[in-house]
């Protein structure tokens, strides 16, 4: 990983086509603005890793759960 | 082809009806082929059943049944990697999430599966969007 040190109003240049700014900082928190192009997907990366987690929750399924859906669904369209 | 699964045993799958994820589903990156399985059709739940491993199935369904106005932002080069020609080719799905008490169901809307049904190809794809949950529950859409 690359480490660099940045001041306020600050940006780095990540290829050709993005930019990473410090915006803001205060107290813990700092605020960063990034440009990118449109196909490039920014994302905090605590999203990403709690997909996978529900991914993972979701791999736990039975048959029997089918039936359950069934019930409520039908419970709720009648 | 002849596919074991956990739940419906040994299934005969067609070419056509494989859903191919270039990059695997998110966090289950050796995970590239799947099949919807239609086991009911009075109810929109759909099972998705992976290919390479017979225990992992996945419930599914479309958001835009629960959530009308469910909106995402799909990008060119989403639809070049599902080689996609237009919006209309694409299906949306939302992986379920069933917990031990089913009224607590609830549906990712933060990490949707976008399927180009014609060529078979999908991406699950990430929206940072804080108007939408990872569990967002299904009992309080339907009541």
């Amino acid at each position: 990983m690359l480490i660099i040190t940045r001041k306020i109003g600050e940006v780095i240049s990540i290829g050709d086509d993005i930019e990473v700014k410090v915006i803001e900082i205060k107290g813990k928190q700092i605020r960063i603005g990034i440009s990118a192009p449109n196909e490039v997907r920014i994302y905090r990366k605590e999203i990403y890793l709690k997909i996978i987690e529900e991914n993972k929750l979701a791999a736990n399924i039975n048959p029997e759960d089918l039936d359950k859906i069934r019930s409520i669904w039908k419970k709720n369209k009648s | 082809m002849k596919v074991e699964t956990k739940h419906f045993g040994e299934l005969d799958v067609e070419e056509k009806d494989i859903i191919f994820f270039e990059n695997g589903l998110i966090g289950f990156d050796e995970l590239k082929r799947f099949v919807i399985l239609l086991p009911e059709s009075d109810i929109p739940f759909r099972w998705f059943q992976s290919l390479e491993t017979p225990d992992i199935a996945f419930v599914i369904i479309n958001p835009l049944l629960i959530l009308s106005d469910y909106k995402v932002k799909i990008t060119k080069v989403d639809m070049a990697s599902l080689q996609a020609d237009s919006i209309d080719d694409l299906e949306i799905y939302s992986i379920v999430t069933i917990p031990d008490n089913i009224n607590e169901m609830t549906i990712n809307l933060i990490g949707p599966i976008i399927l180009n049904s014609l060529k078979g190809t999908a991406k699950q794809i990430i929206i940072d969007n804080s108007n939408y949950g990872i569990k967002y529950s299904l009992i309080n859409a339907l009541y």
